[in-house]
């Protein structure tokens, strides 16, 4: 019996073995494949490393690099021949933000018409390779932190001889003498930093080099180096040039990488690898890591429209480290012709797709979702997005609560984007302040009227009080430094604004507070003074904090939108008089947006229910 | 006395030991509640009556089950303690349960204290008003909303935290009731999010020593132990499901780590509190939960951590963790064997494994450590099983086995790691400038020597030219940073002290830096500056920056050992050295290795020695 479990166990890691190799050399073979005339560079780097049995982790390394080349590209220099000489023209570049400026071109196709690109496994030489190879295995030899390192964490984190879409190049120049020199300090004098690589980006994350970017006066050259991503790519191509592993992680954002959110991420085998920058957006739905190996992406079969983000197999589905995730299955009525369904999330006024699942007898299964977030279930017949089905909400639950239109219903809406807690420090600067009232200028003797009490938040509010003090001077005392109002008046009995002199604060400010425009401001140090010029009875008054934005502006025109059939459809227009909007008897249940006509700016997406509104 | 508090539901835990299923559990637990049973039968029965509390009554069975082994301690002068207690104004409710724990903590309120178990005194009465109000919260709170069952039993249903008195300490939640109010009709990020909810607290007053009624705990210091149990009440009272999570005892420097994780629908936990730094061998959770445990032999002794039953490994929840297998020889008596990692000068245990035949698999352990294996014998001593072993950060293990026969020599200059987070030490000082002047006022100044270059954790000299001849002398910088200096003396041109009277806003830092002690500092904000009555000349004047004073110091004496097995520790000689390292031959190679300051400190760390290179562990 002992015997022939050990054969049988035998057996088993014998063809799980097989299966692996197989499985690696197919991929190598495929890579070699697809080389085309550039095999014979390729064959040379793995022959060279084949030699010698202590090259096998190089050989390894090589095997990485060759099997996932496929799908790696950059732009053809001769095709941006001119912008290439544009950045060398920068005097003293740093080598790293020269790479990510040569990114441009992939990035910014449009600006470039004349690109062309170029596979890297047909043109890559095999003593590029080789040399990149063993440049990147003395780093490693030479770094204490890197000794034990996982191998796969290796291959990711510091191996890969491209970042993005750069053009294809092993120069790598010097290390900017500050950099070097920070990087010496701390890797001589600090244990943490010598044996953690995790410390060790912490510590130069801070200095200089990090922090402060090489001056590029010519705007355009500007956006090149340090727009959108290309900052965060910058950090981590230093922290591998000094043998730190990193990536780079990122929500989907928009609809191109430019305006991704984005993370360097420091790569440590002892951790889990997530950004040590904490992540909040509270409809944050997925993450993605930028990885050098191929990760699953839809395979269509003929010339099914699969959109960009899913068609880049280098990204890998992290959302797990940073959200408790949800998997769901979705039935969905999606033509024969098509295999792929995708859920899109509402970002920047449009629908993103941020997951793809394949459709299997009309089901398809979205995995590692972020929930309590709105997703649209689309397909994409001749290349354009087209939904599938209502959005959804899924929940916390992981319950799908279908956002279909459902009767009637009135709805006020004071805002068009949510109104966050976490910054708000207008109400503690206001909290505690007061009203006093008294016979002299200097307020020796004042007589405390009315303390505030709830906070007003991104509200106009009107506070009375019953006693009935006859004074010249009122005013409101804070009982911190400062606060920021938008509007203070002193009203009388009736409710109208009392008129009078303010002998603090500038013109500006005296305006700001009073011109019932809720979007100006004025900054009131201590107390702000009215001098009535005679007693006057001062029964309650009108005020509002700072509000930065998305409150519904007085004046403004607004459209409301819902969403029915597949698309947005107008609820009709209205033009505020006060702070908020009343819609009366439209469809309820859905999903809504509103555009402030005369700004011409759009809110948030939300929902409605027992009378609240939910932004999403 | 808390070793001692699980060893009264033993009988329980025989009762139900080895059972896995609930009803089992709760039987145990009715039949161990003694007299009490007809309380909590009560509550079972009052949750029976109708479908719709059938969650309630889940819940219910979920306390009831595990209650053995929650108490509150008492005595008479804890009984006075909480009276006094009771007539202070003001204590937010956090706070009062704060102040209730603290005594369990001192040793003025030691003696005599009492385990009042609540299987045995609590009442049925009590257990239903705090399971309908609990269920309340979560079904109104928004968010709350996908806290599903598992989760709030757990970490928000408990109706104590410690060894506090029982109290209706849900009901007081009105208190804040204006915060939560604007929070939730407010904030969109609060109201959907506990983790963004948290930041509301921001409002609540902190707990202030010095309200405490006994003037004896005013010194009580807010460490992170009674820091976490704080803010777990705080946020499970305001209705934020949370857990106590604590490092045992740190893999790479002395110490332990308390704090409070919020148990949030949407968000993985996102920080790591100290593990990302630090080495972290095991992470545990305080549940309110049975947990495995192992139930002492009667000639084996288990260390308390290994007892408690309310203590959930979570270290996988945190970081990537490697299971290690070690051998077993044949003729160790013991069921049990532990994994320790040296902390405060000595081994401590942070894992257990059972044994089996000749193998014991310690399961998810934190990597990058040195781990030594343990066993305990009859007298309860520690008793090394192997040398030491380094478990990678790949999860390779290395075995530590000094080679007596390959001997090296080595340099040290330090007896533990220096840590880049107090890089600023030394940066506060670039820039610093020394001035002297003829008026007190320094109205009229001149700038004799500015501090350029990084300086070092060392004693480092500046000379100056004895041509300069002045009254007052000062250090000053100028962009308004904080320097911390550790030492500063001035040299006339014979080179002896020379000793002034100290000036200028942040004179009172003198005391602390010319102190002959390298670990006292003091913080200079704006200047300071010497009077030396007369016009002096100074030579050189000696500083150093705050430190750790873990360098070598001449004066002081030092002994290195390295790790044997069996036998433990060796000494391979005590110096006396006359300059700021130490030169060792004849050390075992692949050894692991401590060196100890004869003299003064605490801090240590033991290290391995690799081509030339000291690795701090």
């Amino acid at each position: 019996m002992h015997i022939r479990h050990t054969f049988l166990l035998l057996l088993f890691l014998w063809t799980m073995t097989g299966c692996q190799c197989k499985q690696t050399g197919q991929a190598l073979e495929k890579a070699l494949q697809l080389s085309g005339s550039n095999r014979q560079e390729l064959e040379n780097v793995l022959e060279y490393f084949s030699k010698n049995p202590s090259d096998s982790l190089k050989l390894k390394a090589a095997r990485f690099l060759i099997e996932n080349m496929p799908g790696h590209w950059g732009p053809d220099p001769e095709s941006i021949g001119d912008y290439i000489k544009e950045v060398d023209s920068i005097q003293g570049l740093p080598a790293e933000i020269r790479r990510v400026m040569l990114n441009a071109p992939a990035m910014y196709p449009e600006e470039f018409p004349k690109m062309k690109r170029v596979d890297d496994i047909r043109i890559i030489k095999s003593e590029q390779l080789i040399q990149h190879i063993n440049r990147v295995f003395r780093l490693k030899d030479s770094c204490e932190w890197l000794q034990h390192i996982e191998f796969g964490q290796f291959c990711e984190g510091i191996l890969p001889y491209r970042i993005a879409n750069e053009v294809l190049d092993f120069h790598y120049g010097e290390t900017p003498p500050a950099l070097l020199e920070d990087f010496q300090y701390a890797t001589q004098y600090y244990d943490d930093c010598r044996h953690c690589p995790y410390s060790l980006a912490m510590f130069l994350q801070k200095r200089r080099m990090f922090t402060e970017m090489y001056p590029i006066t010519n705007l355009r050259l500007y956006q090149f180096a340090y727009g959108g991503t290309q900052a965060k790519m910058v950090t981590t191509l230093r922290l591998r040039r000094l043998g730190v592993p990193g990536t780079i992680d990122y929500e989907p954002g928009e609809n191109s990488q430019r305006n991704r959110m984005i993370y360097s991420t420091p790569i440590c085998s002892r951790l889990f690898s997530r950004s040590y920058h904490e992540i909040f957006r509270p409809n944050s739905t997925k993450f993605y890591r930028k990885t050098y190996a191929h990760n699953p992406i839809p395979q269509p079969e003929g010339d099914e429209y699969v959109p960009p983000f899913f068609r880049d197999p280098f990204q890998k589905d992290v959302t797990a480290e940073y959200l408790n995730t949800k998997d769901i299955e979705l039935e969905l009525d999606l033509p024969d012709s098509f295999r792929y369904a995708y859920l899109a999330v509402w970002q920047n006024q449009e629908w993103l797709p941020v997951s793809f699942g394949e459709v299997n007898n009309g089901k398809c299964r979205f995995t590692k979702l972020g929930t309590d977030a709105v997703y649209l279930p689309v397909y994409y017949p001749d290349g354009q997005m087209k939904a599938l089905d209502l959005p959804f909400v899924l929940c916390k639950t992981g319950q799908i609560k279908s956002l279909q239109t459902n009767g009637s219903k009135n709805i006020i809406i004071e805002r068009t984007t949510p109104f966050h807690g976490r910054f708000n420090y207008s109400n503690d600067e206001f909290s505690k302040a007061c009203i006093e009232c008294a016979d002299e200028p200097t307020f020796k003797n004042p007589q405390t009227v009315y303390v505030f009490g709830t906070p007003p938040n991104y509200r106009q509010v009107t506070s009375c009080w019953q006693n009935k003090y006859k004074k010249r001077y009122w005013r409101l005392k804070l009982s911190n430094t400062f606060t920021n109002l938008s509007e203070f008046h002193f009203l009388d009995a009736e409710g109208n604004t009392l008129q009078g002199h303010f002998p603090d604060g500038s013109e500006n400010v005296q305006k700001s507070l009073t011109d019932n425009n809720s979007r100006t401001f004025g900054e009131v140090r201590g107390w702000w003074t009215v001098d009535f010029g005679k007693p006057e009875t001062v029964a309650g008054v009108r005020y509002m904090l700072l509000v930065s934005d998305g409150n519904i502006v007085e004046g403004h025109e607004y459209e409301l939108f819902y969403f029915d059939t597949f698309e947005w459809k107008s609820l009709g227009k209205q033009q505020t008089e006060g702070l908020h909007l009343a819609f009366e008897q439209i469809p309820g249940g859905c999903l809504y947006r509103l555009k402030d006509l005369t700004s011409e700016t759009w809110g948030n997406i939300f929902t409605e229910e027992n009378g609240r509104i939910k932004f999403w | 006395m808390k070793n001692s508090a699980y060893l009264f539901p033993v009988m329980f835990l025989l009762l139900f030991y080895g059972c896995t299923r609930q009803q089992v559990q709760l039987e145990a637990a009715l039949k161990y509640s003694g007299q009490n049973r007809m309380e909590l039968e009560k509550v079972l029965a009052h949750y029976s009556h109708c479908q719709s509390d059938s969650l309630k009554l889940e819940a219910a069975r979920f306390l009831i089950s595990n209650m053995p082994g929650h108490c509150t301690y008492t005595s008479p002068a804890v009984e006075k303690y909480y009276a006094s207690l009771d007539t202070v104004q003001g204590l937010t409710p956090p706070c009062r349960k704060l102040f209730q724990t603290i005594p369990f903590d001192r040793p003025e309120y030691a003696g005599g204290l009492q385990a009042k178990e609540d299987i045995k005194l609590i009442t049925a009465e009590y257990l239903i008003h705090h399971i309908d109000l609990a269920f309340r919260q979560w079904e109104t709170l928004p968010w709350l909303e996908g806290l599903d069952f598992e989760l709030f039993k757990e970490y928000f249903l408990p109706y104590r935290m410690a060894y506090e008195p029982l109290d209706y300490w849900r009901d007081s939640v009105e208190v804040c009731r204006n915060i939560l109010q604007n929070s939730m009709e407010n904030y969109e990020d609060c109201r959907y999010f506990a983790h963004y909810m948290q930041y509301e607290l921001r409002y609540l007053p902190a707990p202030r020593m010095e309200q405490n009624p006994d003037r004896r705990l005013h010194d009580y210091k807010m460490d992170c132990i009674p820091s976490s149990r704080y803010l777990m009440f705080l946020q499970r009272w305001i209705g934020i499901p949370s857990a106590i999570d604590f490092i045992p005892h740190f893999g790479n420097r002395n110490g332990r780590h308390y704090w409070t994780r919020i148990i949030d629908v949407k968000y993985n936990t996102l920080r790591i509190f100290q593990a990302d730094v630090y080495r972290v061998p095991k992470i545990y959770r305080q549940t309110y939960s049975y947990n495995p445990f192992i139930i002492p032999d009667r000639n084996e002794y288990v260390p308390y951590l290994f007892r408690n039953p309310f203590f959930r490994d979570v270290t996988r929840e945190y970081i990537p963790v490697t299971d290690i297998k070690i051998d077993i020889p044949w003729n160790l008596k013991n069921e049990h064997v532990y994994l320790a990692v040296f902390n405060d000068l000595q081994w401590k245990p942070v894992a257990c494994a059972k044994v089996s035949g000749s193998k014991a698999v310690f399961q998810d352990m934190g990597r990058d450590i040195v781990y030594l294996p343990v066993y305990y014998d009859e007298n309860e001593t520690m008793c090394p099983l192997d040398f030491p072993f380094i478990v990678w950060e790949n999860g390779e293990t290395e075995r530590l086995n000094a080679d007596k026969d390959r001997l090296e020599t080595m340099c040290l200059t330090r007896k533990y790691p220096s840590n880049s987070m107090n890089d600023y030490w030394n940066t506060s000082l670039m820039g610093f400038r020394i001035e002297v002047s003829d008026d007190e006022d320094f109205s009229e100044a001149d700038t004799i020597a500015v501090i350029q270059e990084r300086p070092l954790p060392k004693y480092r000299d500046i000379q100056i030219d004895t041509i300069v001849r002045k009254r007052y002398w000062r250090l000053i910088k100028d962009n308004g940073d904080f320097v911390y200096l550790a030492h500063l003396s001035f040299y006339d041109k014979d080179g002896q002290v020379i000793n002034g009277k100290a000036i200028g806003p942040d004179s009172g830092a003198f005391k602390d830096i010319s102190a002959d002690d390298p670990v006292c500092f003091g913080t200079i904000a704006k200047w300071m500056g010497l009077d030396f009555e007369k016009p002096v000349c100074i030579s050189r004047i000696r500083y150093l920056p705050r430190n750790d004073a873990n360098g070598i110091f001449p004066g002081n004496e030092y002994e290195l050992f390295y790790y044997d097995f069996p036998g433990g520790w060796k000494s391979l000689g005590i110096q006396n050295p006359v300059k700021e390292e130490l030169d060792y031959t004849g050390v075992p190679s692949n050894a692991l290795l401590w060196l100890r300051n004869l003299t003064t400190g605490q801090e240590e760390r033991i290290f391995t020695y690799r081509n030339g290179r000291i690795i701090f562990w």
